[in-house]
């Protein structure tokens, strides 16, 4: 599928829901996203109305995950009332320019304690 | 045409073609014979004994390609006398004809030339043709000859002649060369904006 | 697809290789480094002036066919007061290809943490580099934050915030890793053996910004070892004239260019040069007023260049025979007074304590004096035998 302009060919009603969202582009095993603005009821791979930035999930050489924002295209949606999907406004949040969401902050704690439980079976197992 | 005319009429244009690639590998091996003596003595032992082992008649395949000829050998060779009889003043590709059916050339040229170690073809490309030119990096001089002087930009196969093979290894050795500013380019014009990196400074000498 | 795959194996190895021998940081450094900021001095309107005069603009050069995919040329027919025209816009434009690089001192890269967030520890396994792409914005302006693993967000190292602005908004002729020219201490030394000296500041300019160290270790490198090779004429009327120039006026090692200068009968150049390591050193000798002087005698590089192309639309018949003694000899009667000024001033230099190599400089600009007055008296001479002085 031809990758439709950043600038968007979707179309959309004025007072229709719009959503920040991520859309998966990439291919099998090796997944892309862009961050785009669009209508809240259709599929993500329809036309978007207009591309905010760009996420790569995966971490490159030197271990660091890139994320592209046009911060001032998505400050003038949010203005403008958009909705948000929950990713996109967790990645928002880390990137500080949102306060962090709160599922963050679970996953952080879902981590550190699996990483404590994970210590002592390790330090048992080598003594 | 009648049948038995057309055949003889084949069989005389293949005869002239067959020809005129047999007399120039006879000529450009004459002439590596030379450029063989003329290197150094422990190099043309070594060379005699491979050959002697290879080949118990004595007389070393001309078509036989499993022989690494060293780059500095090929360097050498290229400012060489043999060289210059081989192909005079013109660039090692432009004596090379294609082979073809029809008026037009296929779009593309053969995969490669040589096949297991061995020549497979009766018209192979100006690189293959000469075991002496070793596409590498450090080559420049070769590397030289398949670069337009007006666009910068490498020759296309369709006029040198070089097949896919060949041609991938070149385009490689090419951009090798240039990354180690062995071969010089023209680097894209780049142009300053002065305010980015003294715009703040000269605010604070106005206030 | 392939021939990429290829490359990009190659690279990988290289790369490889370029991290175990050399890093770049590991090039040996140049020994004469810009003790303090040279920005205030460079950017001065009159250090401005005389690096460009010393530049000089000749139209051939800057002017010449370069190997780039796209060269074509185009034929117009034109009236004269058109071409008048065009000679201006071409002036202009030269004077826009010997824009000088800028001269800054190196940036030192500092830690700025924005917030800390402990419990946002372990949120992820990496970090995330966030860049904003806002449309418009200058590549020094543009924010690149990181969020570490720890939960810290900060800004991005000057390293990495070149490396996301060459990812999002790449910069024609910039390689995403160290070309090997550069991280290779033995190819760099070789290709200034043989002379690319422009090649390799151009590529420097692609490939670094003038604030990072490799830049200013490389350009010194260059420059130092221009100074010993004495090719300054590959440089003139390049854009790297001027800074080099400067490098050379800074760390008072001006003796090599000057004599090539004097060699080459580029007197008035001589007396910016030495103007300009009198001025960067504070050396209270007054400069200023031999130097307007000579500017109202000769013409700037741009001017001079403008006469020429213009030059070439009159007939032979149009020029009068004191232009065509001019060109026979190719000095004109302002030149001679002006050079006098110019020995005076160069000779006067020779004579304290700055210069170094006094007796090569003296010898020069004997030899130069003697060609001056052979010139001199043929140049009266045929005024004379032509009648010129008398009309």
């Amino acid at each position: 599928m031809s990758l439709s302009p950043a600038s968007g060919i979707g179309r959309f009603y004025k007072h229709s829901a719009k959503i920040i969202r991520f859309v998966r582009q990439g291919c099998t095993n090796r997944p892309f996203y862009h961050i785009v603005v669009m209508e809240r009821r259709k599929n993500q791979h329809q036309p978007v109305i207009e591309q905010v930035g760009s996420y790569d999930p995966m971490p490159n050489d030197n271990n660091e995950r890139l994320v592209a924002l046009n911060t001032e295209r998505i400050r003038y949606w949010l203005g403008k009332g958009a909705h948000m999907s929950e990713p996109a406004a967790e990645l928002l949040g880390i990137s500080g320019l949102l306060p962090v969401h709160p599922r963050t902050y679970m996953t952080a704690w879902r981590n550190r304690k699996a990483a404590a439980e994970a210590e002592p079976v390790e330090s048992a197992a080598t003594a | 045409m009648l049948p038995i005319a057309r055949g003889v009429f084949n069989s005389l244009t293949l005869m002239t073609r067959s020809s005129r690639g047999a007399i120039h590998t006879v000529s450009a091996h004459k002439c590596k014979a030379a450029a063989a003596e003329s290197e150094t003595v422990e190099e043309i032992t070594d060379e005699s004994v491979d050959e002697g082992k290879m080949s118990g008649s004595g007389a070393p395949d001309p078509k036989d390609r499993t022989k690494v000829i060293p780059v500095e050998t090929s360097m050498r060779y290229l400012k060489s006398a043999a060289y210059k009889t081989t192909y005079g003043d013109s660039f090692v590709w432009t004596q090379y004809r294609r082979n073809h059916k029809g008026m037009f050339a296929p779009r593309k040229t053969r995969k490669t030339c040589i096949r297991q170690g061995k020549i497979s073809t009766g018209n192979p490309c100006p690189i293959c043709r000469d075991e002496y030119l070793v596409l590498d990096y450090r080559n420049t001089d070769l590397l030289q000859q398949f670069i337009s002087p007006y666009s910068g930009q490498l020759l296309s196969y369709s006029k040198t002649g070089l097949c896919q093979k060949s041609h991938l290894r070149l385009m490689v050795a090419v951009e090798q060369a240039r990354d180690c500013g062995l071969l010089t380019y023209d680097v894209p014009f780049r142009e300053y904006d002065y305010s980015e990196y003294y715009g703040k400074q000269e605010k604070k000498q106005e206030q | 697809m392939s021939l990429f795959k290829h490359i990009r194996q190659l690279n990988a190895l290289q790369c490889l290789q370029a991290k175990r021998q050399y890093s770049p940081a590991a090039l040996k450094s140049a020994s004469l480094q810009y003790d303090k900021d040279p920005q205030p001095l460079f950017t001065d309107s009159e250090t401005q002036r005389l690096l460009q005069s010393m530049t000089q603009l000749q139209l051939d050069k800057v002017f010449r066919q370069r190997t780039v995919p796209d060269n074509s040329s185009e034929t117009k027919f034109m009236t004269t007061l058109q071409l008048e025209k065009q000679f201006v816009k071409t002036i202009e434009k030269a004077k826009h290809l010997l824009q000088m690089p800028p001269v800054v001192k190196i940036k030192q890269d500092t830690e700025r943490i924005i917030s800390k967030d402990p419990a946002m520890k372990d949120f992820a396994t990496t970090k995330f580099v966030f860049t904003d792409i806002t449309f418009g914005l200058r590549h020094s302006e543009r924010k690149v934050v990181v969020r570490d693993v720890d939960g810290s967000l900060s800004y991005a190292s000057l390293d990495t915030t070149k490396r996301m602005n060459q990812l999002y908004f790449p910069l024609e002729g910039r390689k995403s890793y160290t070309p090997r020219m550069f991280a290779d201490e033995q190819l760099l030394q070789r290709c200034l053996d043989e002379h690319k000296y422009e090649f390799i500041l151009d590529r420097l300019l692609v490939q670094y910004e003038p604030y990072e160290t490799e830049f200013h270790n490389i350009s010194a490198r260059v420059y130092e070892h221009l100074n010993e090779s004495k090719q300054f004429d590959l440089l003139r009327s390049t854009r790297h004239f001027g800074p080099m120039a400067f490098f050379y006026a800074w760390h008072s090692c001006i003796d090599d260019l000057l004599y090539d200068m004097i060699r080459n009968d580029y007197l008035h150049n001589a007396v910016e040069l030495i103007a300009l390591s009198y001025k960067i050193h504070q050396v209270p000798v007054d400069y200023k007023q031999t130097l307007s002087q000579l500017e109202q005698l000769q013409p700037t590089p741009a001017e001079r260049a403008h006469a020429e192309l213009l030059s070439c639309l009159k007939t032979k018949d149009e020029l009068g025979i004191e232009q065509e003694i001019h060109q026979a000899i190719g000095k004109t009667e302002q030149d001679f007074t002006a050079d006098e000024l110019s020995l005076k001033f160069i000779e006067q230099y020779i004579g304290s304590e700055h210069s170094r190599k006094k007796v090569q400089l003296e010898l020069a600009l004997q030899t130069l004096k003697e060609v001056n007055l052979e010139k001199l008296q043929l140049y009266q001479g045929l005024k004379k035998a032509h009648g010129v002085q008398a009309s």
